[in-house]
This record gives C-alpha cells, structure tokens and sequence, in this order.
C-alpha cells in the first residue's frame, strides 16, 4: 500500500478498533500517518477532558436503563414455574392499532399463548386503516402491557392498558379480548409484555425506546409475546 | 438488547472524539458540535441492535454523524451559519490529523454550494468522498451500499460537481 490511508482508518487505529492489516502495515511504516494517529489521540484526549464532554456523557448515561430489575424467586417459585405452566392453558391475544381505544371488549378468545389482531374473530397480520379490529392476548395470567413500535421511526406508544400508570391484570387460562381499535396508518410490531407483578408504563416505554424489548426477554419470569401488523391505506 | 452504561462509555471514548471533531468541521460552531455528539449518541442507545451488527463502530458514527450535520446544515438554509467560530487552537489541531480531503472554512463552503443542488445522498456521498477523503469501498461500506452503486454515483457527482465549478480532489478507489 503507497497511498496514505483514509481519515476513517487513521479514526478507527486511533480509537483502537481493528483495520485491515495492509492500512495497519502502512501506518506502521509511514511517519505521516503515525503522526496523523497521535495528533488524533491527543486531541481526543483532549476533548474527552473538557467538562462539556463529561457533561453530555452524564446526560447519556442518565438515559441508560439498563436491566429490569425483577425480585430473586424462591426455589419453590421456580419449581412451580416449571411444572404449573405445563398445565395451564395460555391464550394470549392482544393487538392494536392506532393510539385511541374504540371500546372495551369483553369476550373470551380460545388459542394459544400469543398476542393476535383479530378482525371479527380471525387472526389477521394486515389491516386496512380506518378498520376495526380486536387486540387478543392469550397467556398463563398476570399482568400485562401491550406496546406498539412504529416499523418505520420505531416510535414506541402503549396501546394496552388504555388508561392507569401500570401494567393491567389478565386472565388465566383463556384468551381474552383486550379491546377494539381502530386502524390509524403505520405498520407496526405489537408486543405484550406479561409479568407476575405490575410494572410501570412509563418504564417499560422508556426501555422499549432505548433497547426495543430485549430487555424485557432477559427478565426472569417475564414473557414477551408478539405479532406484525401490516396496515395498507383504505 | 440495550446498551450498558460501561458500552455507552467505551464507546464515548472511542467515537465522540470523532463525531466532535467532525461535527466541528461540517458545522464550524463549537454548541453545533457538542449537540451532534449528544444527537449520534442518543441514536445509539435507541438503535443499539442495529449498532452491535455494524462491523466497525466507526462506520457507524461517521455515517450518523455525516447526517445528523448534513440536517443542520438544511435547515439553516444556504446563509452563512449564525457564529461561524473562528477557533485557532482547533483548526490547527485538526489540521494535525490529516487525512480529510477538504477542512475547514472550505469544506462548510463547499457544503452550502452543493445543498443548493445536491439530492440528500448526493450530499452523503460527496461529504464523506470529499471531505473527509474515504475512498469509494469505505464510503460504500459506510452507507450499506454496494460498491457498484457507489461507483456509479459517484460519476454522476462529479459531472454535477464539475458543473457547480467545485470537483475537489478526491475520491480513489
């Protein structure tokens, strides 16, 4: 290699991330490009030294979250983990669409543990706008909270509950039909999120928004379950 | 899965020194920059999936870099940016770094020309071509773009370029 390398590898090299080996070669060899790796480094120190960028990493750090922080079960807890849910039925539908609640439905929905969008019963993964449709969420009970991300922005809403500060309880056993919304554009990712205890809303929005829900999948006694819902225009 | 507060601080240390330095150069306000490091920063801990499958983080952060500056550079028109700070100390400390195709006054120049007349990937692509001297499989690498496509644009943009009266140097393979 004779030409000098890029800003991008003398960057990385400077920052210690691995570059091709004939760059490295070259800048091991070329007084240019070493001295162009310690002017970076000096003025990365010294950047890295002023109080603005301890400041701003301050504000960064405080928009972190990093685990859930869930209770230390008992050894019988666990073994009841083990063996209850063989038994019990799950059937979890939920789904949504659109911010704003149509209504609240009431009525049993049989299936397996899942979250699903049902239009007049049938499990549906497209949905036209300005159609209405059911959030069915079938699981082993508890309490939950069902959130939409925007395929597009990746903007995070709750859809499920409608209203209070935390996750709502559900019914074990069955599925249950969450409540009807009507579709409103933007295709998404509905996941719920079942716990044993509640959890806050504005949490669970706030770990969703930094890390989607792979937080709430390394949860101990967490579920996470979840459906696409394509929308086409009217 | 999200980033831990330890990741977000390794990689502060190693990629802030260079969206700064960046921002600084796009931008030529010194609050500009300090805004786009917190704005490439908060892009990461939303998308952090998408940023542990990039190969290199570096990549990642002059590809978000390059667009969050080219936003600001949009919005403030084709006026000269309000304090465009003049700061010795700086310019001569990059300077120093070498390895851009264009710095300073020249490149926030050269920037308002092309946004009169460049599409939003022409800017991406002439930025990290031009100014910051990648060559085109560093710039298709940072984009996600293929090497071709990236051939092909940018023959285009040195037509368009030629015709603005501003081909800078630039842009090996």
């Amino acid at each position: 290699m004779s030409a000098h390398v890029s800003a991008l590898v003398l960057d990385s090299l400077s920052a210690g991330l691995p570059v091709d080996a004939a760059a490295k070669t070259h800048v091991d060899g070329c007084p240019a490009c070493t001295s162009a790796v310690t002017a970076r480094r000096t003025m990365a120190s010294a950047m890295l030294g002023r109080p603005e960028a301890r400041r701003r990493l301050g504000v960064l750090q405080s928009q972190v979250v990093v685990q859930l922080e869930r209770p230390k079960m008992a050894w019988w807890a666990k073994l009841l983990l083990v063996s209850v849910p063989v038994a019990l039925a799950v059937g979890l539908v939920a789904v949504r669409v659109g911010s704003e609640a149509v209504g609240g439905v009431h009525d049993r929905v049989k299936g397996a543990e899942a979250l699903r969008v049902l239009v007049e019963g049938t499990p549906v993964q497209r949905a036209t706008v300005g159609s209405k449709v059911t959030l069915a969420l079938g699981s082993s009970g508890g309490y939950a909270a069902v959130l939409a991300i925007d395929d597009v922005h990746g903007d995070v809403d709750i859809v499920w509950p409608p209203k209070g500060d935390t996750s709502q309880r559900v019914v074990g056993g069955a599925g249950e039909a969450l409540a009807e919304f009507e579709v409103t554009p933007g295709s998404m990712t509905l996941y719920a999120i079942v716990t044993d205890e509640p959890l806050q809303l504005d949490r669970l929005v706030r770990v969703a928004r930094t890390g989607g829900v792979g937080p709430f999948r390394d949860a101990a006694g967490t579920r996470v379950l979840a459906t696409h819902l394509e929308v086409t225009p009217p | 899965m999200a980033l831990s507060r330890k990741e977000l601080e390794a990689v502060y240390a190693q990629c802030a020194p260079v969206v700064y330095r960046r921002a600084r150069t796009l931008l030529g306000r010194d609050d500009d920059a300090w805004d786009a490091v917190q704005e490439v920063f908060e892009k990461m801990l939303k998308h952090a999936d998408e940023f542990r499958r990039e190969a290199n983080p570096m990549t990642w952060a002059y590809r978000i870099t390059t667009n969050i500056c080219l936003n600001v550079i949009r919005g403030r028109g084709f006026r000269d940016p309000v304090g465009d700070e003049s700061d010795a100390a700086f310019d001569s400390a990059a300077a120093a770094c070498g390895g851009e195709g264009i710095a300073g006054v020249e490149a926030r120049n050269v920037l308002r020309r092309w946004a009169q007349h460049l599409t939003e990937r022409e800017m991406q692509v002439a930025t990290l071509l031009f100014i910051d001297g990648l060559t085109q499989d560093e710039v298709a690498q940072t984009l996600g773009l293929s090497r071709k496509t990236i051939g092909r644009e940018v023959e285009e943009l040195r037509a368009k370029a030629a015709a603005l009266g501003a081909l800078p140097n630039g842009g090996t393979s």
